[in-house]
């Protein structure tokens, strides 16, 4: 847990996602949430941390006013500025935000927030491969709809 | 080592020169050079180390990776004009250094099976995949984070505040609550973030004194550690 040095008094190596929580902790509040999550996800126990926060939602609407309820619960949980610090609940709200709004994307191309789509499609191509199946091809299948409604020019 | 002079990011009253911190140790003679022959090795050997083996430069001459850079270290390095020639050519030191390297395998090459089966070395640079240069740009994100790391303990153990570190450490990295932090180190938990907090500008600023040794501007910092995170996102993925 400490970032002592080893038996052999050499200094750990730093690895990719003790680079991405370093990077979060230089910037303090002006982090991006994505990059806050993206570090969570990357973390060694990032990806039974996101499995758990998903499961605990239970099985996933079939519809798309149902993917908007769960977005809404999500929304509410969301502290702006317990996310821009990585607080951990915050960060669990932020995970079930961007999935509630996967989850309308792939199910028939709703977007259904006000959220910029560039910003979603970020967060969508960042922390879509670190999560399990089906999350994964969820957010894959979002980010497709996503590039076919994206004008020509982008 | 980054001083707290050189790694403070003071607003420029006048245009920002760039790589102070390595022009200034060139202008001291033979004992700056060796302080900046030092800190380019300890700063770039792995991820020259990593784009040689992720570009395959090594196979071309039956090399070893490492042998090659410490190879390419040596040859360049003691050659004073070296690095004065870096310092007018715009570039980020460490893709100077990228580009020395293909010269280098280049000229081995050369030399192994003679001029006329040599192929031009900046064909091959033109050639660079993206993903040797990814490879190579998370490398050296990485290596330029675990000196920052370094910098910043060292001087708390200076200090006799290493266990500031494990305060930050818990938080940012294990994701300990400053509450949980607090009780095992008999403080409140303002009295940790508040300690957290100082060492986090203290990495900061160790990080940024060692990107504007690579060359960035400080108006250009913010750039850098965005594409820093871009690069380490795609290898979290």
């Amino acid at each position: 847990m400490n970032m002592d040095r080893d038996g052999s008094g050499e200094f750990p190596t730093v690895t990719v996602p003790m680079a991405m929580q370093l990077i979060c902790a230089i910037l303090g509040e002006a982090a991006k949430p994505v990059d806050r999550l993206a570090a969570r996800c990357a973390a060694s126990a990032g990806l039974k941390w996101s499995r758990e926060v998903l499961d605990r939602r239970g099985p996933n609407p079939t519809t798309r006013a149902g993917w908007i309820a769960w977005k809404d619960l999500a929304k509410r949980d969301i502290r702006e500025s317990d996310l821009h610090i990585g607080d951990p609940s915050a960060l669990a709200a932020f995970l079930k935000y961007l999935t509630a709004i996967a989850g309308a994307l792939a199910l028939d191309g709703s977007l259904i927030t006000r959220i910029d789509r560039l910003e979603i499609r970020r967060g969508l191509t960042v922390i879509g491969p670190m999560l399990d199946e089906p999350w994964r091809e969820i957010c894959a299948k979002a980010r497709r709809r996503i590039d076919q409604g994206l004008p020509a020019s982008d | 080592m980054a001083t707290a002079t050189e790694s403070s990011s003071p607003t420029p009253s006048f245009p920002e020169t760039r790589t102070l911190w390595i022009s200034d140790r060139l202008s001291e003679g033979e004992a700056g050079l060796i302080l900046a022959n030092g800190h380019v090795m300890s700063s770039y050997l792995q991820p020259l180390v990593t784009y040689c083996r992720a570009l395959g430069l090594h196979t071309s001459i039956r090399g070893d990776p490492q042998e090659i850079v410490q190879g390419f270290f040596a040859t360049r390095l003691s050659n004073t004009e070296y690095l004065k020639s870096w310092l007018g050519s715009g570039l980020r030191l460490r893709q100077w250094l990228r580009n020395g390297l293909h010269h280098f395998v280049h000229e081995l090459r050369r030399d192994d099976a003679g001029q006329a089966n040599a192929t031009d070395s900046l064909d091959e640079i033109a050639s660079t995949t993206k993903r040797s240069e990814d490879e190579f740009e998370r490398a050296w994100a990485l290596s330029a984070l675990e000196q920052a790391m370094k910098e910043t303990i060292a001087n708390l153990e200076r200090r006799g505040k290493r266990a500031e570190w494990d305060i930050f450490w818990m938080h940012h990295v294990d994701g300990h609550a400053y509450s949980v932090i607090a009780e095992r180190h008999q403080m409140t938990a303002a009295q940790a973030a508040q300690r957290s907090f100082a060492v986090a500008g203290q990495v900061r600023n160790a990080l940024y004194g060692i990107l504007r040794k690579d060359g960035a501007l400080t108006s250009e910092i913010g750039v850098e550690v965005a594409a820093m995170m871009e690069v380490l996102h795609e290898h979290g993925s």
